[in-house]
């Protein structure tokens, strides 16, 4: 009598035996079948890299992150550019600049936004100081009024210079004059230069008359356009982004320090990184699988 | 082999679920992992049919029915494994369990296709017997001779695993560096 399970040992053993006898069609059609899923892989299968994407649409939070992200759609999937220079002008011309370009490039980026730098306070800033600021900022420019004018004028160092000179001997003949900041100013920037560190002098914190820090911020974001069904999303962007500092003189060596946060540039260094580690554990496996495999037939082929 | 079967693998999961994600990306190693299991299970019954000095279609027959049938549960039980993923609400998580589930039945139908295809076309070889089944031998001999102190091992190490369980915290954040 046939039990189920001599039927089920039967249908597997014709069916090896029949791989057996007829191995080189099957081979060959087994290389066909490769051939076309592996073209029909090529053309069809898409990646999709949105890690927020991996859970139920139908999950409260995600109903209500959806919502949010509707609602204040200005704050979601951007990028944060850090710009860091040694004078607040560098810092400002350079991030007027380059926000310039990206509001060009709009294949790639199709918002950007400046927090701190902005048309509206250039001109109006003054409105919104306190009483005693406004009249410390008045002040300050009323002292260095003659400076401004010549400087304007001629925005040289010999004309700089000759400012300098003048205002020493207008000092010697008796007159009261408040020189320490710029002198400050000047006497900083050459020590700087003394001791192998070379930075620029800003007109605006000496005129200010405050300090010069050792370095200014400012911060520009931008919502890239994002690509889903390549593996690095946010890749094009980025390399666009980078292109464009490069076009308007931030260089790796440069005073100008650029850096890239937020978002989408962390999930795509955070994808970077997953991938590494597949990638590793993909090679990892084949070697450690064909090791085994290896030393498994070495001890029945020599004995 | 487990090329073939992942190649078979991904276009399964073109046509299903339509694209990879960060996590389904990982069933390609998984395959590579469990795909070897099934091939070295048929293989090596394949070669003790042949020890005992039967002619290869008879070899064939046997070691594809003997491995076959237990291949089949194989397949089920790792097919049930991964398939358990599929209800969850992670479908990262859930995609991987549609596309790994259906890559242990690939992997079972190409093991037993191309396996014997390829055996007729290697070079062939006079089976010998391993020294490591002996030691292996040796090793299950052990545990069944002191099999009460095996039992009484096996459970002092659940005990002390279920109690080290409780201190195991969860990351539950997805962003983990």
């Amino acid at each position: 009598m046939e039990t189920s399970h001599s039927r089920i040992h039967g249908a597997f053993a014709h069916w090896t035996i029949f791989s057996y006898r007829y191995a080189l069609w099957v081979l060959l059609v087994a290389l066909l079948i490769a051939i076309v899923s592996g073209t029909y892989i090529s053309r069809n299968l898409g990646m999709n890299t949105d890690t927020t994407d991996m859970l139920s649409e139908q999950l409260p939070f995600r109903v209500n992150l959806k919502h949010y992200n509707k609602t204040f759609s200005q704050d979601i999937e951007t990028l944060l550019i850090v710009l860091d220079a040694p004078t607040p002008e560098q810092v400002r011309l350079t991030t007027e600049r380059l926000a310039k370009r990206l509001k060009e490039d709009a294949e790639n980026f199709h918002d950007v936004y400046l927090p701190r730098v902005d048309d509206f306070f250039a001109r109006n800033g003054l409105f919104y100081q306190s009483i005693p600021e406004l009249e410390r900022i008045t002040d300050s420019f009323a002292a260095a009024q003659p400076l401004i004018t010549r400087i304007t004028r001629d925005p040289t160092l010999t004309a700089f210079a000759d400012v300098l000179t003048d205002a020493v001997e207008e000092l010697n003949k008796g007159r009261n004059l408040e020189l320490r900041p710029v002198l400050n100013g000047v006497n900083a920037t050459l020590d700087a230069r003394f001791n192998g560190s070379p930075r620029a002098l800003s007109w605006q914190t000496m005129f200010n008359g405050e300090s010069q820090k050792k370095k200014y911020q400012e911060l520009i974001v931008i919502k890239p356009r994002l690509d889903y069904s390549q593996l690095f999303p946010a890749e094009q962007s980025i390399a666009a982004l980078h292109a464009a500092a490069e076009s308007v003189g931030v260089t790796e060596d440069g005073p100008i320090r650029l850096r890239i946060t937020g978002e989408v540039a962390l999930a795509d260094e955070e994808f970077n990184s997953s991938l590494r580690g597949m990638e590793y554990a993909g090679i990892i496996t084949f070697i450690m699988v064909g090791i085994v495999l290896f030393l498994r037939c070495v001890p029945a082929d020599s004995y | 082999m487990p090329d073939d079967g992942a190649t078979l693998t991904a276009a399964f999961a073109t046509a299903v679920v339509g694209h990879l994600n960060v996590i389904s990306i990982a069933f390609a190693v998984l395959y590579i992992g469990l795909g070897a299991d099934f091939a070295i299970h048929f293989l090596l019954r394949y070669r003790e049919v042949l020890e005992n000095r039967l002619p290869p279609t008879d070899a064939i027959h046997i070691s594809g029915g003997d491995a076959g049938a237990a291949l089949t549960a194989c397949t089920i039980t790792n097919a049930i494994g991964f398939y358990a993923f599929i209800p969850t609400d992670y479908s990262g998580v859930a995609e991987l369990g549609i596309i790994s589930g259906t890559g242990m039945i690939v992997s079972l139908l190409v093991t037993l296709t191309i396996g014997p295809a390829l055996l007729r076309y290697l070079p062939k070889r006079k089976p010998t017997k391993s020294v490591a089944k002996r030691s292996v031998g040796k090793v299950l001999e052990f545990s069944l001779r002191w099999h009460k102190l095996t039992y009484a091992a096996a459970l002092v190490a659940t005990v002390a695993a279920l109690r080290l369980l409780h201190n195991l915290p969860c990351q539950c954040n997805n962003r983990l560096k």
